[in-house]
């Protein structure tokens, strides 16, 4: 995916691959800037106007493809099998709507149902998210919720048409820790009520290690390991996320010094050749500084972006995909 | 002995009139007011850290405000140093000022942008008298460096810096005039985790090097854990836990508490997960339930806890609990 810049074009995503299976959470973890909103932004056909291109590449949705699709068609898509719940409830629900019709207009955009019948559909699935006297929530504005009622409203309006596929882009960020818990055991039982796929987009390395069921990690629009989440958690193998793990202090065990990856990311306007992660890498090589390591499958379903695996101790002769 | 008190803050108040009325016409007819902090009593040695944990609107950030006089207090007391803070005035209080300084949580707000590095370390220089223009270059470059910045920033603007490095401007910029308290209010909640590390090394890095006491406002529990030796948590302008690290994380007390700790997520997928989970939103600091403010949320909720606010009692090894349950506990064992 390409963005025009003062330097030239931008790359904020690159390269990137994932699959997600029907029932399958998987968790997206990066940075500010590691290219992880975009790439869900790009799934939805959402990306920033007029300048955000989809340069190469192919996104498929049970079989159909859906770059290149007219923007009508996407909007059939979107909200019907594919929907999507941002990090902050207040600038993406409509101030001047009451809840009850946002969501029953996201209902009457896809199904030719009646407006009583619309919104019956709305106050079901606000009573589904657990909002207390859904009927008389229906008609207040956004702004009388709280924060944690707010993400309920949004995940009722993503949920109402019973996606397939659910990207939730920083669903508990703006949130109170015991009201994370409460919206993220939500997430988790409405999942398995209706079977769907979840794209769970963070930073936060504790939220996938109890949420998703495979993880990517992101790093200056590329993805550098990915892995099923115990594998990943119990052996991670790209320095970096090595580093992340290290640098994220614990709720138990002994307090150890917190290791700290110097540096800072690179700007997407000055990438450096090789590796992106080379100049704040320990294990650093002058190879990684020149050419960009190709993606090495260390395990099934474990992949590392890094030339320690090219003839590394799990280097097993595939490049993968 | 009373010269090795350090910080005691007691039975601090601060409570903000709420004016009701279409557009405020009519301010005088106040009704009601929002207890932010409310009675909040608690002390800091020197050199120790105390993690102050909350959700958001329960008066933990207002609390550090306050005890450095950045807001009025509705009443109570603090005692620094020898001094009682809250009453100080006018050339005094200017003078203590030195003693104190916060750290901000937005790196991008707290600084301004048409000042250069240098100028906006230096400002607290100026400020407080120093009036050499070299020994304030001096004392800028000195204290740059020990943030870990290079002095060749000095003339640069703030905007030019990441998020990691801005903080450590504001952190150079709290200690220049050699401060004992820091009040560090979520500093580093706005940044990305590889650089949060970073900047917490560094934290405990001027702790011991400049002997430091912190209180560290956060909401983040894991970070809270790994910097503090006493923890404190607020519910609804009121402490209703404090205690030794360990105890405070091992051996919780408060309902509130247990369900803060069983909340976080951690990353461990092979961690068995207790689904202890609040029900409910906080209730809104205009209109707190009666009794412990925590009992319309609580899973041990029973009779008295509707009726009567539970005080602050010291189970031993000061590890204190507000909370009926210990009450009871205790009268039965006298």
């Amino acid at each position: 995916m390409s963005f025009p810049s003062e330097k030239g074009k931008i790359w904020p995503v690159d390269g990137v691959n994932l699959r997600i299976l029907p029932g399958e959470t998987l968790g997206l973890v990066g940075e500010s800037g590691s290219g992880k909103s975009m790439t869900s932004l790009a799934l939805m056909g959402l990306l920033p106007q007029p300048h955000g291109k989809i340069a190469a590449g192919s996104i498929k949705f049970k079989g159909r493809e859906l770059v290149g699709l007219e923007n009508d068609e996407l909007t059939a898509i979107r909200g019907k099998n594919i929907s999507m719940i941002f990090q902050d409830p207040m600038t993406s629900l409509n101030p001047v709507y009451t809840v009850g019709d946002q969501i029953a207009e996201a209902v009457r955009a896809h199904e030719r149902i009646t407006k009583a019948q619309a919104r019956k559909r709305a106050v079901d699935m606000l009573a589904k998210v657990g909002i207390p006297s859904p009927e008389k929530r229906a008609d207040a504005y956004p702004h009388l919720l709280s924060g944690g009622m707010r993400q309920r409203v949004m995940i009722a309006m993503a949920l109402v048409l019973r996606p397939e596929l659910l990207i939730a882009d920083e669903p508990t960020t703006a949130l109170d820790v015991t009201i994370q818990a409460q919206i993220l055991y939500l997430m988790e039982d409405l999942k398995r009520d209706f079977g769907m796929s979840v794209l769970l987009v963070t930073h936060n390395m504790g939220l996938v290690a109890e949420n998703a069921d495979k993880i990517a990690v992101m790093y200056a629009g590329r993805i550098l390991e990915e892995a099923p989440t115990r594998e990943l958690f119990g052996a991670p193998s790209h320095p970096y996320t090595r580093g992340l793990l290290d640098s994220i202090p614990r709720m138990r065990g002994a307090d150890k010094e917190l290791k700290a990856i110097p540096g800072m990311v690179p700007t997407l306007q000055d990438l450096p050749p090789g590796c992106k992660f080379a100049n704040r890498c320990s294990f650093r090589q002058t190879r990684c500084e020149i050419e960009e390591p190709p993606i090495f499958e260390t395990w099934r379903g474990h992949s590392v972006r890094c030339w320690l695996f090219y003839e590394g101790l799990f280097y097993d002769g595939r490049r993968s995909r | 002995m009373s010269d090795e008190i350090f910080l005691r803050v007691r039975n601090l108040k601060k409570h903000f009139p709420v004016r009701e009325g279409f557009l405020r016409l009519r301010p005088r007819r106040t009704r009601s007011s929002v207890k932010a902090v409310d009675d909040v009593t608690f002390s800091i040695a020197e050199g120790e850290t105390l993690g102050l944990v909350g959700e958001s609107g329960c008066g933990k950030s207002t609390t550090g405000k306050v005890l450095l006089r950045l807001l009025p207090a509705t009443s109570g007391s603090v005692f620094f140093r020898g001094s009682e803070l809250l009453s100080l005035k006018g050339e005094e209080l200017r003078k203590a000022r030195q003693g104190f300084q916060m750290i901000f949580q937005d790196p991008y707000a707290s600084l301004d942008p048409r000042m250069t590095v240098g100028r906006i370390v230096e400002e607290p220089l100026r400020a407080h008298g120093v009036k050499s223009a070299p020994e304030r270059l001096e004392r800028v470059a000195e204290m740059l460096e020990a943030v870990g910045l290079d002095t060749s920033y000095l003339r640069r603007y703030a905007f030019e810096f990441s998020g990691g490095q801005r903080q450590r401007i504001g952190i150079a910029r709290a200690l220049i005039l050699r401060p004992s308290l820091i009040v560090a209010d979520e500093p580093v909640s706005a940044l990305d985790v590889s650089v949060q590390a970073q900047v917490i090394n560094l934290l405990m890095e001027m702790r011991s090097r400049f002997k430091l006491t912190y209180l560290f406002i956060a909401h983040d529990l894991s970070v809270v854990r790994h910097i503090s030796d006493r923890v404190a948590v607020m519910y609804l302008g009121r402490i209703v836990e404090i205690g030794k690290k360990d105890d405070f994380f091992e051996r919780p007390l408060h309902p509130y508490t247990h369900a803060l700790l069983a909340s976080v997520p951690e990353p461990d997928p092979l961690r068995e997960r207790t689904r202890f989970i609040l029900s409910g939103d906080v209730p809104s600091p205009l209109n707190p339930p009666e009794g412990c403010a925590f009992h319309p949320r609580c899973p041990r909720a029973a009779e008295p806890c509707s009726n009567r606010l539970p005080e602050l009692r010291d189970m031993g090894g000061g590890h204190w609990v507000a909370c009926h349950l210990y009450e009871t506990a205790q009268t039965k064992i006298i």
